[in-house]
């Protein structure tokens, strides 16, 4: 990628450990380093446990570092919330209101309580596209996990953030709604207009295949305390076909992933 | 509820007519069974009236029984509303502010253990008699549980959706209004559940230990000093009454209150 194009998150030398209940602390994340620019897709990959949510958690701003430094849109070090629209590994959905309100949380926190009708046409056109329109005014109780997990999304689309975090979005969704899913989540933020805005998106997950697919740059994290193994650049053009899974430079790259996961 | 517990775990269909008839027939054979007691004399029928004398005395003071009956109503009704909108204001402020009010809950728990029936009498040279001072031991009794489970409710909040809204810069006021308060709502609606049956306890009490003159509290016991058992059957029958319409009542409203719940048991 054009190296111009200014960062959208910088992390230097960061580090967190936590307190273990007992008397030591156990250390999560050791000197970690990287830098995301504006409208790029990473990917964050590695053994379960081992730091990878708590990683995303820290670019939300909604954990501190011990040390490190975290500038998000070339903002200095302090106050990064309201940067990130963030869905963690479970839906979070408020289980008191429904699906559509639900949906329009992030803005309604963001900008106070009116809403225009710009924002109700987008939100209809998300929820067109993710199918749940028949579904909007039921309450989450009600839904499917997919369906829970797709409003989820919607909710992080229409908040006005710069950066998506997904913290494994579609984990425990068979893969065929999964792949769905993730086809019109990624169509919708390489689009601009369908978007509200450009879009940098920061995705964990651990489905090698999945992140090769959808990520512009993957980052490989060691056993805790975790650490930068590799990151690795897909050089594949987009818009991806879903073809793409069967090439064999596809294979070979997943084969390399592998290598450096196990 | 009992009766989707049962049809799921034995598979028996409960009908809704079942599980209302239910108690009623539990109560008649209660009934029956205390009328027997004192028919044949297993009981003394000067000590425990027959339920035939008590409806019988229920009549013969059905004018001065519903007189008092509103105004133990009124106190109950009227003490609950304020036990749980101070209760809920106070746990808000403890859960809002918890530097500063980590004595205020202990000196709740204090005044909780402090013995009220031993209090009340004081409260009637302090306040005086009337509504107010029955109103003040209606919420001494009643305040705790409603504040202990909005206290902890407020506490128990999911932490993914506590980062949520922390990621969104949600402020204070936001996070309470939209997040921790209906989350905390069945915490608060159990402990107004719980505070309902000791407002009436609270209320009975006040009738009794401060000198008014009014209320089923106060029937209960002046008819107990002319020994009119059977008035005292009759009084203690009309507060179970009341108690039964007013805890129903307030399962409708708990109900209307989070339609996400009722709607998840169909």
């Amino acid at each position: 990628m054009d190296s111009t194009v200014p960062s959208a998150v910088t992390v230097k030398h960061l580090s967190k450990s936590f307190s273990d209940g007992l008397a030591s602390r156990v250390c999560v994340l050791e000197d970690i380093s990287f830098s995301i620019k504006r409208g790029e897709i990473v990917g964050v990959i590695g053994p379960s446990g081992c730091g990878k949510s708590t990683l995303l958690r820290i670019i939300c701003g909604v954990l501190s570092s011990d040390s490190g430094e975290i500038s998000v849109l070339d903002r200095p070090e302090g106050n990064r919330k309201g940067y990130a629209a963030y869905v963690p590994q479970g839906t979070a959905l408020l289980d008191w209101q429904t699906l559509w309100n639900n949906a329009l949380l992030g803005w309604r926190i963001a900008r106070g309580r009116a809403e225009d009708a710009k924002l109700r046409q987008r939100a209809q056109a998300l929820f067109d596209r993710f199918g749940l329109t028949k579904i909007a005014h039921r309450y989450p109780n009600h839904c499917s996990g997919g369906e829970r997990q797709r409003a989820a999304l919607i909710r992080a689309l229409l908040t006005p953030a710069p950066i998506l975090v997904l913290d494994e979005p579609v984990a425990a969704i068979d893969h065929i709604t999964r792949a769905q899913i993730y086809e019109t989540l990624f169509a919708i933020v390489e689009d601009k207009g369908q978007a509200g805005r450009e879009l940098t998106v920061v995705i964990v997950s651990h489905d090698p295949e999945e992140l090769l697919f959808l990520c512009d740059r993957i980052l490989v994290i060691s056993q805790r305390p975790a650490t930068i193994i590799k990151t690795l650049d897909v050089p594949f053009s987009r818009p991806r076909d879903s073809n793409l899974k069967f090439t064999s430079a596809f294979v070979d790259f997943k084969k390399t992933l592998w290598g450096l996961i196990s | 509820m009992g009766a989707y517990i049962v049809k799921r775990s034995r598979g028996v269909q409960f009908t809704p007519l079942l599980t209302t008839a239910q108690p009623i027939v539990i109560c008649a054979l209660l009934v029956g069974a205390w009328d027997g007691m004192v028919r044949w004399g297993i009981w003394d029928s000067t000590i425990v009236p027959s339920p035939l004398r008590t409806i019988d005395a229920a009549w013969e003071f059905h004018t001065t029984l519903i007189h008092d009956f509103g105004i133990t109503l009124i106190e109950v009704v009227s003490g609950f509303a304020i036990t749980v909108c101070l209760s809920i204001f106070l746990a808000v402020i403890i859960h809002l502010y918890p530097r500063r009010t980590s004595g205020t809950y202990s000196l709740l728990v204090i005044l909780q253990a402090v013995p009220l029936w031993a209090v009340a009498p004081v409260l009637f040279y302090w306040i005086g008699p009337g509504l107010a001072a029955r109103l003040v031991v209606i919420v001494l009794v009643a305040f705790f549980p409603v504040i202990a489970n909005t206290v902890e409710g407020l506490r128990r909040t999911d932490s993914e959706l506590f980062d949520l809204f922390e990621s969104m810069n949600a402020t204070a006021r936001q996070r309470l209004m939209i997040l921790e308060f209906p989350s905390a709502l069945n915490m608060v609606c159990v402990g107004s559940k719980i505070t309902l049956t000791m407002c009436l306890i609270g209320a009975v009490l006040s009738e009794m230990l401060i000198g008014d003159m009014v209320g089923l509290g106060y029937r209960i016991r002046e008819a107990n000093a002319h020994f009119r058992i059977d008035l005292v059957f009759a009084s203690i029958a009309s507060l179970s009454l009341m108690m039964i319409s007013l805890y129903s009542l307030l399962g409708v409203i708990v109900r209307k209150l989070q339609p996400w719940i009722v709607a998840k048991e169909k």
